[in-house]
């Protein structure tokens, strides 16, 4: 794989995450915290990896089991728990402990960074399995599918920073897991099925959740926190 | 003590409601005993009229109570956070646990990826992502003009970018004529200008059946050509023809081999090797040298054919076939089990399955083993009506070691506890 392919695979990931960085309304998130973040998707995208394969190693859950029922339950709890829950990991590391993570925007933010990582490493993986072709496709609809689902979830995760009680933050973090591993489950299950017009129903898919995203996006306008930054009254 | 003492006003934190999280109180327990230290310090020397430093100690203990209920909270909301965390990291544990307890693979596949095959030359990554399903794709980079091929046939709506599977399947005629049309014929000029209107023709005919003119045409080609690649071509083509001259198909399903053509056929596969060393052309070499009972080099041909190339499915068998007959059994096994973890397509066992059949048709009663690789072939299958007759008549011979016997009852068991599942 040469140089140029990398940068093919890399840059669509890139240019949406200038995207988000770009349209933070005040007080911008620090370049190294969205670069390490960045990284840390292609960490999360060997950790999904190895998730990917236990699951498909040692259940019977897989692309093509014969029962319908675990071929879906597989596109839902193995690959979109396996790839959300490895991102989720890497934003509960490095995003959701830092003391002045507290505004929505922040979070998606975090989130569509990771997500998109993680989409930039899966593009190396498929550019060196499957060659040039699915770079295009991947580029117009994976790559940015990715980001949409994840984004929901960082913003779910500034809201379980702000939330006051032990309950409030672990189900906000529950919300935003489990909407993205629907929304990811779902959009696996659309391009699996055998018919070119149900595979075209994930475009729609990506639409949607996109559409949400962008109205996530509003959020950045919202004012600081009234919890006081400092330690001392 | 007199009204205004200022001993009598309430302390910082008494209208502070009590906090509830354990970690507050903690905290706050034990800023407070400072701040108490403090004031009752500020206390003494209000007594003995030190006035100043007694408005000292009672500032700290003020500035402490404060510090208490702040840093309480913010101290306990850090934790919070951290515990909301691992609560969600156990939930997806609990997930977890649920799938691996609920969906588990069944013991037979289990054990068939248990363990590494010594034949398995594979890397430890390779083998650990090794998941034992068929996987839709295989190692081809598209060049541009394919990958623009492949983008039309998807925006048509066509094969919707799936990637046939990586089974090989036996050398058959069809596959070979796909081959060559592509790279001599109608397909050509595609990925070579080269035509050889000999190698066309001669498969053409193969295909249809008309070995004899196949033959004669060949060898016409063969007269007239003297580049390596084609005389190759050419040569593997009438070895190809030789074979099919002397294969019989049974009523059963199985094969008999006229051993002329037999030996024929391996004559122009050596002479095929000698101008271009192919793997296809040693696994089949390694074929013919297995029917012709020379299974020392039929060993060594299909051990080179897979040093070639590791996805020919088919020559791997051929090797196990090959083991078995040398009573080799514990390689015989390995390369089975090799086959069997690599899931090519349906047709390789099915192949393999009928060579097996054949085995034991030609030697009655002397190769038990054969039924335990059919078993497992079946089983891997899931035609367990097959694989039940086979280990079952394994289990019957007198000539099988204990600890073989044990695996096919342990085979036999797995089924039926997997037939119970179903």
């Amino acid at each position: 794989m040469n140089l140029e392919l990398i940068t093919i695979a890399i840059s669509p990931a890139v240019a949406l995450v200038w995207f988000f960085y770009a349209r933070q309304a005040y007080r911008p998130e620090s370049k190294g915290l969205v670069t390490a973040l960045f990284l840390l998707g292609f960490v999360a995208g060997m950790i999904a990896l190895v998730l990917n394969h236990l699951v498909e190693r040692y259940t019977s859950l897989w692309a093509g089991a014969p029962d319908v029922s675990h071929r879906l339950l597989f596109w839902v709890l193995g690959i979109g728990l396996n790839e959300e829950f490895a991102k989720m990991l890497m934003l509960l590391l490095v995003l959701y402990p830092r003391r002045d993570f507290n505004t929505p925007y922040q979070g998606l933010l975090g989130g569509a960074t990771v997500a998109l990582g993680f989409a930039a490493v899966e593009n190396l993986f498929y550019l060196e399995r499957y060659g040039t072709a699915t770079l295009l496709f991947r580029s117009a609809l994976t790559v940015p599918a990715h980001a949409c689902f994840t984004a929901p979830l960082g913003v779910a995760m500034a809201f379980s920073r702000r939330a006051e009680s032990l309950v409030g933050k672990y189900a906000w973090l529950l919300v935003g897991l489990a909407f993205a591993v629907v929304a990811h489950g779902l959009y696996d299950i659309w391009l699996s099925l055998d018919s070119v017009w149900l595979n075209r129903i994930a475009y729609l898919h990506v639409l949607l959740i996109g559409l949400f995203v962008l109205w996530l996006m509003r959020l950045r306008r919202e004012p600081l926190p009234a919890t006081p930054r400092s330690p001392l009254p | 003590m007199s009204e205004h003492d200022p001993r009598n006003t309430p302390r910082p934190d008494d209208s502070d409601p009590t906090p509830r999280d354990p970690a507050e109180i903690a905290v706050r327990r034990e800023l407070s005993r400072h701040a108490l230290l403090h004031y009752q310090r500020g206390n003494r020397f209000y007594d003995s009229a030190a006035w100043d430093r007694a408005l000292h100690e009672w500032r700290s203990a003020s500035r402490m109570w404060a510090l208490a209920r702040v840093t309480g909270r913010l101290v306990a909301r850090r934790l919070m956070h951290l515990r909301a965390a691992l609560a969600l990291l156990l939930t997806v544990a609990v997930v977890y646990a649920a799938v691996f307890t609920f969906f588990p693979r069944a013991p037979f596949e289990l054990f068939l990826l248990s363990g590494g095959g010594t034949f398995d030359t594979r890397s430890w990554w390779e083998r650990f992502l090794d998941n034992g399903r068929p996987q839709p794709g295989d190692t081809h980079k598209m060049g541009m003009r394919e990958w623009w091929e492949h983008f039309r046939r998807s925006l048509e709506g066509g094969d919707g970018g799936q990637v046939a599977g990586r089974g090989e399947g036996r050398p058959g005629i069809d596959r070979h004529w796909e081959e060559l049309l592509r790279r001599y014929g109608r397909w050509g000029p595609f990925f070579n200008y080269e035509l050889d209107y000999n190698v066309i023709a001669g498969y053409g005919l193969s295909r249809m059946g008309d070995y004899s003119r196949a033959v004669d045409v060949f060898q016409r080609g063969i007269e007239h050509t003297s580049e390596p690649a084609k005389l190759a071509d050419l040569y593997q083509g009438l070895a190809n023809a030789h074979y099919y001259q002397g294969y019989r198909l049974q009523p059963d399903g199985l094969a008999k081999y006229d051993l002329y053509y037999v030996r024929k056929s391996t004559e122009a596969y050596e002479k095929s090797v000698h101008y271009q060393p192919r793997p296809v052309s040693y696994g089949n070499l390694g074929w013919m040298y297995f029917l012709l009972g020379d299974y020392a080099r039929s060993e060594r041909y299909s051990r080179r054919a897979l040093q070639m190339d590791a996805s020919l499915e088919y020559v791997r068998l051929n090797l196990g076939l090959t083991y078995l007959m040398q009573n080799q059994i514990y390689d015989a096994f390995d390369v089975y089990r090799s086959v069997i973890r690599r899931n090519p397509s349906s047709d390789v066992f099915a192949g393999g399955i009928n060579d097996l059949r054949e085995v034991v048709r030609d030697h009655p009663g002397r190769k038990p083993y054969a039924y335990l690789m059919i078993g497992m072939l079946a089983l891997k299958e899931g035609d367990y009506t097959q694989a039940r007759d086979a280990l079952s008549r394994f289990n019957a011979s007198p000539l099988v070691s204990q600890t073989w016997r044990d695996l096919a009852r342990r085979l036999l068991r797995d089924m039926d506890a997997s037939e119970v599942e179903r």
